[in-house]
C-alpha cells in the first residue's frame, strides 16, 4: 500500500466528534450534544464456561452473565445491585426519569427528560469507564464527586459531561448533556442506592410505569417481543403477518412517517374510545393508526399488515394488563457454542442422516454436501419441518452457534449435546463429526438424533441446477488425481442463478489416509480488464499479499501463487471481458503439485 | 428517528435499523463514496456495503456519533474499492488527487506494516490537528477525510477557491514537518 494511502486511512481514524465538528454550520440554531457515552467494547464477562473435549471435535460451551448477577462489591452485596440500585437521588431540577435500558451486560443507561425537550444521559457500568467526548473546542476540569476524583468537560459549542469511578462500589458512571444551564457535578453527587429499578422500563412522572397494551389481540397471535427506549414496542407475530404497537409519553410516532407519496397511501378519520385518530393505509395494505390516550397521557400507535385484523377494536383494548416482561435483546445472547474439529483428522463425507423420524414426516429436500456440510429437511402434511445439518469437515475457523435461554445438556449415543428449544447440537467424538437438528414443531429431537447413523446415499435436490451448469460451463475434471484422492463434495449454480452472467462448479476433493484436501472450482466472469493477466491477478488475490508467477497453464494464461502454506493455481479461457476462470486450491498440496494436476484438468464427452 | 433510536434498533437486531440508515444517512454517504470513486454504480454498491458492515459491527459497537461511524466504513470501502478498480476505471474522482498531495507529506514508496503504521499516524496527526487553528482544521478534513474539491469547501466555509488552497497547503508543509519530526521518514 502506499505511504499516502496508509495516511488517507490514518486520517479516516480520528474521532468522530473532530470529523462532525466540521460539518456546523456557520449559524448554528442550537449547539449540538455529540456523544452521549464512548463506551470501549463490551468484552463479555463469563460466569460459567465448560468445555467437552474430544480427540477429533470438540463444543465449548459459553454461558455469558446475567446482567442482573452484577452486584456491588460491598458487605451488603446481597441486596445490592449497581446497575440497578445506584443512580442519581436527585436528578437537575425540572428533569424527570424516563426510562432506562442496559447497554451491554455491565452497562446500564438511565435516561431524565425535561419538558423543554433537554435530555441527561446517565451511565453505569462495572467493567468500562464511563467517557464523554464532546464537541471540540472543550474546557476539562477535574473535580470531586462523591470524594472520588471525577472529570468535568464542557464545550463551547454546548454540552457537559462529567464522569468518575468509584472504586468502593466498584463502578465507573457518567452523566452527559447539551444543557449547558444544568449543575451536573450536584446531579452526580446524589447518586447512590435507592429503590431497584427494573433493567429495561419506561416512565410515567418519573416512576417505571405498567404498561398499558392491547388487551384484546387477533386470534392466532402472540406477542413475539417487548422493547423499550423512550417509547414501548410490542410486537406481535402469527408466523406470517405481524403487528406492532407502540406506546410513547414523549413523542409521537406519526412524526416519523415524514412525506410519504400521497398516491401511495390514504388517511382517513377514525376513533378510538371516543377520541379522533388517524390511520394511513398504503397501497400494500398495511395499515398504520395513530391516537392519543388520553385516559394515559400518552401517543399511541397500532401497525397491522393482516387485512383481517380488527385494528380499531384492537387498539380501543388498551388498558393496564398483566405486567410485561421487557426484553434485553440488545446485550446479546445468553450462551455460545463453538465447534470446532482437529484439522489433522478431518473425516471424509458418508451418508448419515436420521434413521427414525416422527410419523407423517417424509424427506423434502437435500442439498448438495459441499463446503464440509449437508442439508436434509423433512416435512409433514402440515408443513412442519425438522431439518437436520451433518457438518463433516469444519473449517479452521469452527462453527458458532449461540441463543438466548439455557440449553439442556443432553447424552446422544454416549456424547454431549445441547438441546434448546426446537434445537439440539451434538457432535460424534468417534467420526469427529458435528450435527445440527431444529424443528419447528414439538418433536423429540434427542430421538431423532440417537438414530442418525449410515443409510442407502440420498440424492441432491440440486442434482438439476447442477447437471444445467455443467452443461453451461463443461464438465471439468481432473484426470491425475494424487492416490488416494478421491472427490467427495461437489455443487454448481447455473446462470439463471447467478443474475445471467455467474455460473459455477465447486469439487472438493480428500485424501482419507493423509488428510490432504484439494478445492477445484471454475466459474464464469466478466470483467472490465485490460488483459487476461489483470483477471489472473484479480482471481489469485491483492497483489500486496499474493505474488503471482505467471505462466502457461493448460493452454491458457495463468499464475501460481505460494502464501505460507496456501497454494494457488489459476487459469483463465477467454477474454479480459469475459470468460472462465478455473482454480485449484490447497493448503496441504505444493504449487508444484497443483500445477501438475491443473496439466490434467480435461472436459468430459 | 433520532440517532440514539436507529443504534437501539441494531442492538434490538431489528432490520429497520437499515431502512431508518438509508433513509437518514444514504444521501450522505452516497456523496462521500462518489466523491471518491467518481462512479454512481460503484458508490451505490459501496453504500450498500456499509450498511451491511454498519449491521455487522452494531453491535458491540455503540457509535458516538451514527453520522461519522456510515462516513468512515464508507470511506475505508470505497477506498478498498478503488483499489480493485482497474488504472483505466480509476481515472475520475478527487482520490487520486487528494493522495497526490498527501504524497507531499509522506512521501510516494510503499509502507511495510499498514495496519500499525495508520494507528500511530492517526494519533499523530490528531496531535498535529490540535496545533491548527479550528479553520484550518475544517479545510484539512473536508479535503482528506471527505475528499471534497477545493471548490465545495470554499462553497461550504464562505472563502475564495484561493484561500483554500492556501491553507491546505500551508497545513500540508506543516503536517510533513510535523511527522518528519515524529520519525515517519520521507
Amino acid at each position: 500500500m502506499k505511504k499516502s494511502e496508509v495516511l488517507f486511512l490514518a486520517i479516516g481514524g480520528l474521532e468522530g466528534a473532530r470529523l462532525e465538528a466540521t460539518e456546523m454550520p456557520a449559524k448554528r440554531a442550537r449547539p449540538r450534544f455529540l456523544l452521549v457515552a464512548a463506551i470501549a467494547a463490551a468484552a463479555l464477562l463469563l460466569v460459567g464456561c465448560a468445555a467437552v473435549a474430544y480427540a477429533r471435535i470438540h463444543m465449548t460451551y459459553t454461558r455469558h452473565e446475567d446482567v442482573t448477577a452484577t452486584i456491588s462489591r460491598t458487605d451488603d452485596a446481597e441486596s445490592k445491585n449497581v446497575l440497578t440500585d445506584c443512580y442519581s437521588q436527585t436528578p437537575c431540577p425540572g428533569y424527570v426519569l424516563s426510562g432506562g435500558a442496559p447497554i451491554d451486560r455491565t452497562t446500564q443507561n438511565l435516561r431524565y427528560w425535561s419538558d423543554a425537550g433537554t435530555l441527561i444521559s446517565y451511565s453505569i457500568s462495572t467493567s468500562h469507564a464511563i467517557e464523554g467526548v464532546l464537541a471540540p473546542p472543550c474546557e476539562t476540569s477535574t473535580v470531586t464527586v462523591s470524594g472520588w476524583e471525577a472529570t468535568l468537560q464542557i464545550s463551547e459549542q454546548g454540552g457537559a459531561a462529567i464522569s468518575w469511578h468509584n472504586e468502593t462500589e466498584g463502578y465507573y458512571a457518567g452523566l452527559f448533556t447539551d444543557d449547558t444551564s444544568a449543575d451536573l457535578q450536584a446531579m452526580a453527587e446524589s447518586v447512590g442506592f435507592g429503590d431497584r429499578l427494573p433493567l429495561s422500563f419506561l416512565c410515567k412522572n418519573g416512576a417505571p410505569w405498567d404498561i398499558w397494551y392491547p388487551q384484546q389481540v387477533p386470534e392466532g397471535y402472540s406477542i413475539n417481543r417487548v422493547s423499550a427506549v423512550d417509547a414501548v414496542t410490542i410486537d406481535y407475530t402469527d408466523g406470517n403477518s405481524s403487528i406492532t404497537y407502540v406506546a410513547s409519553f414523549r413523542n409521537d410516532p406519526s412524526a416519523d412517517l415524514g412525506e410519504p407519496p400521497h398516491d401511495s397511501c390514504t388517511w382517513t378519520e377514525e376513533a378510538v374510545n371516543g377520541q379522533a385518530a388517524r390511520m394511513m393505509t398504503t397501497g400494500a395494505g398495511l395499515r398504520l393508526l395513530f391516537w392519543t390516550d388520553t385516559r394515559e397521557g400518552f401517543y399511541a400507535m397500532l401497525s397491522v399488515e393482516d387485512p383481517n385484523v380488527d385494528i380499531l377494536a384492537m387498539a380501543e383494548s388498551v388498558a393496564p394488563g398483566v405486567p410485561l416482561e421487557i426484553q434485553n435483546n440488545s446485550i446479546g445472547p445468553d450462551w455460545s457454542i463453538e465447534m470446532q474439529q482437529d484439522q489433522t483428522a478431518y473425516s471424509g463425507w458418508e451418508s448419515i442422516y436420521p434413521q427414525a423420524l416422527p410419523e407423517g414426516y417424509t424427506l423434502a429436500y437435500v442439498s448438495d454436501r459441499a463446503y464440509g456440510q449437508q442439508f436434509i429437511r423433512y416435512d409433514n402434511a402440515a408443513g412442519d419441518t425438522i431439518s437436520f445439518t451433518f457438518y463433516f469437515r469444519i473449517s479452521e475457523y469452527g462453527l458458532d452457534f449461540s441463543g438466548m435461554g439455557t440449553p439442556q445438556e443432553v447424552d446422544i449415543n454416549g456424547n454431549t449435546g445441547y438441546l434448546m428449544d426446537h434445537a439440539l447440537l451434538w457432535t460424534d467424538a468417534a467420526k469427529g463429526y458435528g450435527y445440527s437438528l431444529s424443528a419447528t414443531q414439538n418433536v423429540d429431537l434427542t430421538v431423532i438424533a440417537k438414530s442418525v447413523a449410515a443409510g442407502p446415499e440420498l440424492t441432491s435436490s440440486e442434482t438439476a441446477k447442477n447437471e444445467q451448469a455443467l452443461t453451461e460451463l463443461g464438465d471439468y475434471n481432473i484426470a491425475t488425481l494424487p492416490a488416494g484422492m478421491e472427490e467427495d463434495s461437489f455443487t454448481g449454480c447455473p446462470l439463471e442463478d447467478g443474475g445471467g452472467w455467474y455460473a459455477y462448479i465447486r469439487r472438493w476433493y480428500y485424501n482419507r489416509q493423509t488428510n490432504e484436501a484439494l478445492y477445484f472450482t471454475y466459474e464464469s466472469y466478466v470483467s472490465d480488464s485490460a488483459s487476461l493477466e489483470e483477471v489472473v491477478q484479480m482471481q489469485i488475490g491483492d497483489a500486496r499479499f499474493y505474488s503471482a508467477d505467471f505462466m502457461t497453464i493448460n493452454g491458457c494464461t495463468g499464475a501460481a501463487s505460494q502464501l505460507d502454506n496456501h497454494a494457488k493455481v489459476v487459469w483463465v479461457q477467454g477474454t479480459p471481458a469475459k470468460g472462465v476462470c478455473f482454480q485449484l486450491i490447497s493448503d496441504d498440496l505444493s504449487v508444484e503439485a497443483l500445477l501438475k494436476i491443473a496439466e490434467s484438468v480435461q472436459i468430459q464427452g | 428517528m433520532s440517532d440514539d433510536e436507529i443504534i437501539e434498533l441494531y442492538f434490538a437486531r431489528d432490520e429497520r435499523a437499515l431502512a431508518q440508515t438509508e433513509r437518514k444517512y444514504g444521501p450522505y454517504c452516497f456523496s462521500l463514496a462518489n466523491n471518491i470513486l467518481a462512479s454512481p454504480e460503484d458508490a451505490e454498491e459501496t453504500v450498500s456495503d456499509t450498511y451491511l458492515k454498519a449491521w455487522q459491527t452494531i453491535p458491540p459497537k455503540r457509535p458516538g456519533v451514527l453520522r461519522m461511524y456510515l462516513a468512515k466504513i464508507t470511506r475505508n470501502l470505497a477506498l478498498s474499492r478503488w483499489r480493485g478498480m482497474t488504472a483505466r476505471k480509476r481515472g475520475g474522482g478527487e482520490l487520486p488527487l487528494v493522495l497526490e498531495e498527501l504524497e507531499e507529506c509522506i512521501g510516494s514508496g510503499d509502507s511495510v506494516s499498514e495496519d500499525l503504521d495508520a494507528k500511530e499516524l492517526t494519533r499523530t496527526i490528531a496531535a498535529f490537528l490540535d496545533t491548527l487553528s479550528q479553520r484550518e482544521q475544517n479545510l484539512f478534513l473536508r479535503r482528506y477525510f471527505f475528499t471534497e474539491d477545493a471548490g465545495a469547501i470554499a462553497g461550504r466555509y464562505g472563502l475564495s477557491r484561493d484561500a483554500v488552497n492556501q491553507s491546505l497547503s500551508r497545513t500540508r508543509k506543516k503536517l510533513k514537518a510535523h511527522l518528519t519530526q515524529e520519525g515517519y521518514a520521507l
